[in-house]
């Protein structure tokens, strides 16, 4: 089954004077299971494309679709059906963590969301669902009493992995997840992700300027460049014989940080 | 220094409060007796502060007259932050064009000074220690949304608002589980600093008699019933008082604000 599908999605931002192109006639299609990669320098517009089919932003123009059905963000139907079965890592966890809020209930604040709240297969025991997706991420469930600042980096961006997966969602998006941390730490959480991603059979879109993490987790790519689609399709095709000029100098910029 | 900006706020401001607190229950002399024998006493043993042109204790006035000033600035600083605090969070979380129409009008409600709102109330319904409120409180309460405007702004950008939407956390549960405990502090500070401005714009009100009746002991009539050349010192004594709260809880405030600093506070 197609999770999401984009076609001819426009972004403009700005009024009159100053109109940025965020995304140009971007298409996509991605099946359930598959974990895509969304790769390109800062300003590509990859950040954009995850906010539209996280619900956040509308797109000027074109089409999005979630398991088939059209993405209107005015439709309590079809909200409901994105906000239970789409969640989001994103990159900081010291900004996408309340810094006043206890870990239990940053984790469970999307059980007690009202659209997630009402799922016939949502946990009605948030404290059992808080302790088990805690377990899950590799923390001792009795870290539920500790507020964001007394975890470690990497701690944190498990913190906001379990709050992602507590609803059991099919699909999770992920902005960066791993660009704010340490390097030995990076492995960890990727590791992390990968195999939850795997165990719990989810659909994965992460957005991410580093190919090495495309090559780790993902097995589709989407090459973007500021706002156009530049190549996209199975990760070894992609990097292994990549069919454009561009694509070529990215990953030649990674390999050359590499050595130096 | 910090530190001891807070304690001198903290040694001032209490003062002020144990002095409202004391007249509840003690006062050297019933504030209201007139005593035409001892008018413009001097400070003696009798009359520790010295007795006024009708021969009423001055000490026993200042400390009942503390209570007026606490329940002044306390109702004024929260008729504002009532109003203020839920319309800036609604304003700094809609939609920005509402938030600019709002902006606009707080500025024009900020040119509207609190002693224009009494000498209109107090020409509509009469003086009272109510009408001054209401007056100091309404003019306060453009800074109280502008200010929890800004700082809604800036939670606004954190990334755990984004988080609460995209797990289809309501809106107004966001307001309160995530904008307000994050704006919480500075709201604080600027309630120490609007009471200290409160406390002064009452005294300037029952100064000119558009606050408390005049049987009612407050430390600007009494400041304005002193005559300066018989007795300097019964304009001093309220005076003093007047500068002692609103020194007192600016310097809190000041040092709250310190105290907060998230820029501060990620070294500590």
């Amino acid at each position: 089954m197609t999770a999401f599908e984009m076609t001819h999605v426009s972004m403009t931002y700005g009024g009159r004077r100053r109109r940025v192109r965020a995304l140009d006639d971007v298409s996509l299609s991605v099946e359930e299971h598959q974990k895509w990669g969304i790769v390109g320098q800062s300003g590509s517009g990859k950040t954009t494309l995850l906010k539209i089919l996280a619900g956040l932003a509308s797109p000027t123009s074109g089409q999005v679709r979630l398991f088939g059905r059209d993405l209107d963000l005015k439709s309590a139907d079809v909200m409901a059906e994105l906000r239970s079965s789409v969640q989001m890592v994103f990159q900081d966890p010291r900004s996408s963590l309340n810094p006043r809020m206890k870990i239990s209930s940053i984790v469970s604040e999307p059980l007690r969301s009202p659209l997630v709240r009402n799922r016939p297969d949502m946990p009605t025991d948030h404290a059992a669902r808080v302790a088990e997706v805690l377990r899950a991420v590799g923390l001792p469930p009795d870290c539920g009493d500790l507020y964001p600042h007394e975890l470690s980096g990497g701690q944190r961006q498990r913190i906001a992995l379990a709050r992602a997966l507590a609803p059991h969602p099919r699909i999770l998006l992920a902005d960066e997840p791993v660009s704010a941390m340490d390097v030995d730490v990076r492995a960890q959480v990727l590791n992390l992700l990968n195999s939850l991603v795997d165990s719990m059979g989810l659909t994965l879109i992460m957005v991410t300027h580093d190919l090495s993490v495309v090559r780790h987790t993902c097995d589709h790519v989407l090459v973007l460049n500021q706002g156009r689609v530049v190549e996209w399709g199975p990760t070894s095709t992609v990097m292994g014989d990549p069919r454009e000029e561009y694509t070529r100098q990215l990953l030649a910029s990674t390999i050359r940080r590499r050595t130096v | 220094m910090k530190r001891l900006t807070v304690i001198v706020g903290l040694v001032c401001s209490g003062l002020v409060v144990l002095a409202a607190l004391v007249s509840l229950v003690w006062t050297p002399y019933n504030p209201r007796r007139v005593d035409p024998g001892h008018k413009y006493a001097p400070l003696s043993w009798t009359h520790l502060l010295g007795t006024d042109m009708q021969g009423m204790d001055t000490l026993s006035r200042l400390l009942v007259g503390a209570q007026t000033t606490l329940v002044v600035g306390v109702l004024a600083v929260a008729i504002a932050a009532i109003v203020g605090v839920p319309l800036g969070i609604f304003v700094g979380m809609g939609h920005r064009f509402v938030g600019e129409v709002v902006a606009r009008g707080m500025d024009i409600l900020f040119a509207l000074p609190a002693l224009l709102l009494a000498i209109l109330l107090a020409a509509a319904t009469g003086a009272s220690v109510g009408t001054a409120t209401i007056a100091i409180g309404v003019s306060t309460i453009p800074i109280f949304v502008r200010m929890t405007r800004a700082a809604t702004l800036t939670i606004m950008n954190q990334d755990y608002i984004l988080a609460a939407q995209v797990s289809g956390t309501p809106t107004p549960v966001i307001a309160v589980r995530h904008v307000l405990p994050n704006i919480a502090p500075l709201l604080g500070v600027q309630a120490a600093a609007s009471f200290s401005m409160a406390i002064l714009a009452e005294a300037g009100l029952s100064y000119l008699g558009l606050s408390a009746p005049p049987t009612t002991p407050t430390w600007g009539r009494m400041l304005k019933d002193a005559n300066i050349f018989i007795a300097p010192t019964q304009a001093v004594i309220p005076g003093i008082a007047i500068a002692v709260a609103v020194l007192g809880f600016n310097m809190l405030g000041d040092g709250l604000r310190d105290y907060l600093d998230p820029r501060l506070k990620e070294v500590r």
